[in-house]
């Protein structure tokens, strides 16, 4: 990989993040219902202390100035105080940031195998009986509610047949290898819902790319020198499906560190998801801010990411 | 008019659109009749039955937690859903459309301008930052619909703006300029006219989109509190606990409506897309 590529993207995820914190900047101040008002627009606090309070906040500076604050804090990692936790809210988010990536990269990782499989299967055999079959129930899956599939899921497997727990993330009283287990265990359920709601999209991608890769010419070439099917699929199918795979997974993320808040909400995991629920009811602004924030700047870096394997995957990206 | 009732012939033809079409139909029918459907009146405390009744003959889908009828709350409910689907759909697509022909016909800094903003709108993780609008502005029907059109728009305008480009280098569009034909009559005349295919599509499939959202952002709590909606009621069981007393029920039939009318719409979409575009038709899944 050029190094010149790399500094392009570098620059523009940079230039990304800088428009994410800027808008979350006006957002909060174009808003009713100002956060900073409600702390201090009682009218039993006499005037003095207001203006402290803003002098405190910096609130009583021209906005450029409280706007160049707010990216400087940004930079440094300070998102200002949770009312609730009473500590930094960049720590608070920072402890949970590992189980939303621990419940979504596992089923991501697992529908992309999956997919690849399924997808240059169906694709090789287009508008077969498997084909139009795999379609259709791929085309219905889009329909079913995550969370609502999730709700099914539970009422199976620990209702009826008792398989995996409700919710939570570890049984209370397990010490030693058994909380790994144990946290296994848990992690199932958030997983299959996952894993069964993206493979649909994944694969159908992968089909379609198959498709348009059987259409190129190398292929006629590789079957006239005499490869096998099996042979072209694993060199030539394969491998170019792989490189826009990544940037299938690129349009993905966003929605699926997203659509964690749903998952994490029903299976009651302590991940970014659900402290985006607890922060919005308790009307906790600044760790409402600093969540969204730091899951928008989780979106760019695994985009940046998923750029990076595709680039590595596919040499065509990086002389573009 | 002969085009249009063509299309309606070919929409007929294909099981998708045979599929979507009746199940739509029956949502429409029970959105807009629904005091003469339902049996109960769900918004009438005085009409609450036992609370958690299985589905019986009284109430063939059973009763909530508060003993509200299940089935006439589902009826009500599509109210809400198809509303929103649609209010969001004709937002999203003006609002993509506009932008989208904008971008495409005009070219240069414009075009690159908005195609960042749409770059950057596509990778936003919607439903956090949804949360955190509604937070700000409490949740109503139309701050809810609000928020899934300023979400929303930015893969169609995506998909316009190729539409129009596409156009742009055909010889008629050439013709009309040189015939002295101004940049806006030829938006109007020519280019979005190209796209209404493309944009009647993608209202299909953003409408379904915005109803799973919707019901998304209810099962969370965000919804309009004077209204029923199928993600509340599942909101509600969620919180009332239906599933560990057994209320299967609860849970089963309000995810089922979502579903039916998110696959009806989409089907729509799909046949739709089928009949105005064929070279894609087989590509898609």
């Amino acid at each position: 990989m050029s190094i010149s590529y790399l500094i392009k993207r570098i620059l523009q995820m940079l230039l990304t993040v800088i428009i994410a914190v800027t808008l979350s900047f006006i957002l909060i101040r174009a808003l009713p219902g100002d956060p900073a008002e409600r702390f201090y627009g009682d009218p039993r606090i006499p005037e003095e202390v207001k203006q402290e309070i803003k002098a405190a906040f910096g609130l009583d500076k021209p906005v450029l100035i409280q706007y160049l604050n707010f990216l400087k804090q940004f930079f440094k990692g300070d998102l200002g105080v949770s009312y609730t936790y009473n500590r930094k809210v960049v720590q608070v988010v920072l402890e949970r940031l590992p189980w939303t990536l621990f419940l979504t990269a596992v089923p991501t990782i697992l529908s992309m195998i999956a997919s690849l499989k399924i997808g240059v299967y169906i694709g090789c055999k287009r508008n077969s009986f498997a084909d139009k079959v795999i379609r259709y129930i791929a085309f219905a899956l889009h329909s079913v509610p995550t969370f609502w599939f999730a709700l099914l899921l539970i009422l199976l497997f620990s209702f009826k047949l008792q398989w995996f727990p409700l919710q939570g993330m570890v049984a209370p009283n397990v010490k030693g290898y058994e909380t790994i287990l144990s946290l296994l265990h848990h992690a199932a359920l958030p997983w299959l819902t996952l894993f069964v709601i993206n493979v649909p999209g994944f694969a159908m991608y992968v089909r379609n790319m198959v498709i348009s890769i059987l259409g190129e010419e190398f292929i006629i070439t590789a079957r006239a020198k005499g490869l096998t099917q099996a042979q072209i699929r694993k060199k030539h199918i394969l491998r170019n499906a792989l490189g826009p795979l990544f940037s299938m997974l690129t349009l993905r993320i966003a929605g699926m560190l997203g659509g964690a808040v749903l998952i994490e909400t029903i299976f009651s995991w302590k991940g970014m998801g659900l402290l985006v629920l607890e922060a919005s009811r308790n009307s906790d602004y600044p760790l409402l801010q600093a969540t969204v924030l730091i899951t928008i700047v989780s979106v760019i870096l695994a985009n940046f990411l998923a750029d990076l394997l595709q680039a590595t995957f596919d040499p065509r990206v990086r002389f573009e | 008019m002969k085009k249009r009732r063509s299309f309606l012939k070919d929409l007929l033809k294909s099981f998708e659109g045979v599929v979507g079409l009746v199940v739509l139909s029956v949502l429409v029918f029970c959105a807009i009749f629904a005091p003469l459907i339902a049996p109960y009146d769900p918004y009438d405390i005085t009409q609450r039955g036992r609370r958690l009744q299985p589905p019986s003959k009284d109430h063939i889908m059973g009763t909530d937690w508060y003993g509200t009828d299940i089935f006439s709350q589902i009826v009500y409910g599509a109210r809400t859903s198809l509303t929103v689907g649609f209010l969001t759909a004709l937002g999203v697509s003006v609002i993509g459309g506009f932008l989208g022909v904008i971008a495409g016909a005009f070219g240069k800094g414009i075009d690159i301008l908005i195609m960042r903003i749409v770059d950057f709108v596509m990778v936003l993780p919607g439903l956090p930052l949804m949360i955190m609008v509604l937070t700000y502005l409490g949740s109503s029907f139309w701050t809810l619909t609000f928020v899934l059109v300023v979400f929303g728009w930015a893969g169609i305008s995506r998909v316009v703006r190729a539409i129009v480009l596409s156009e742009k280098k055909r010889g008629y569009v050439e013709a009309a300029l040189c015939a002295g034909a101004s940049k806006w009559y030829i938006i109007r005349k020519h280019l979005l006219p190209a796209s209404y295919p493309i944009l009647v599509v993608n209202t299909a499939f953003s409408a379904a989109g915005a109803m799973l959202a919707e019901a998304g952002l209810s099962f969370l709590g965000f919804s309009d509190p004077k209204v029923i909606s199928w993600g509340k009621m599942l909101s509600l069981a969620r919180t009332s606990n239906a599933l560990v007393l057994g209320g299967w029920w609860w849970v089963v039939y309000p995810g089922l409506a979502i579903f039916l009318a998110s696959f009806s719409i989409m089907s729509l979409g799909i046949a739709s897309e089928r009949i105005l575009n064929p070279k894609i038709s087989g590509r898609r899944e």
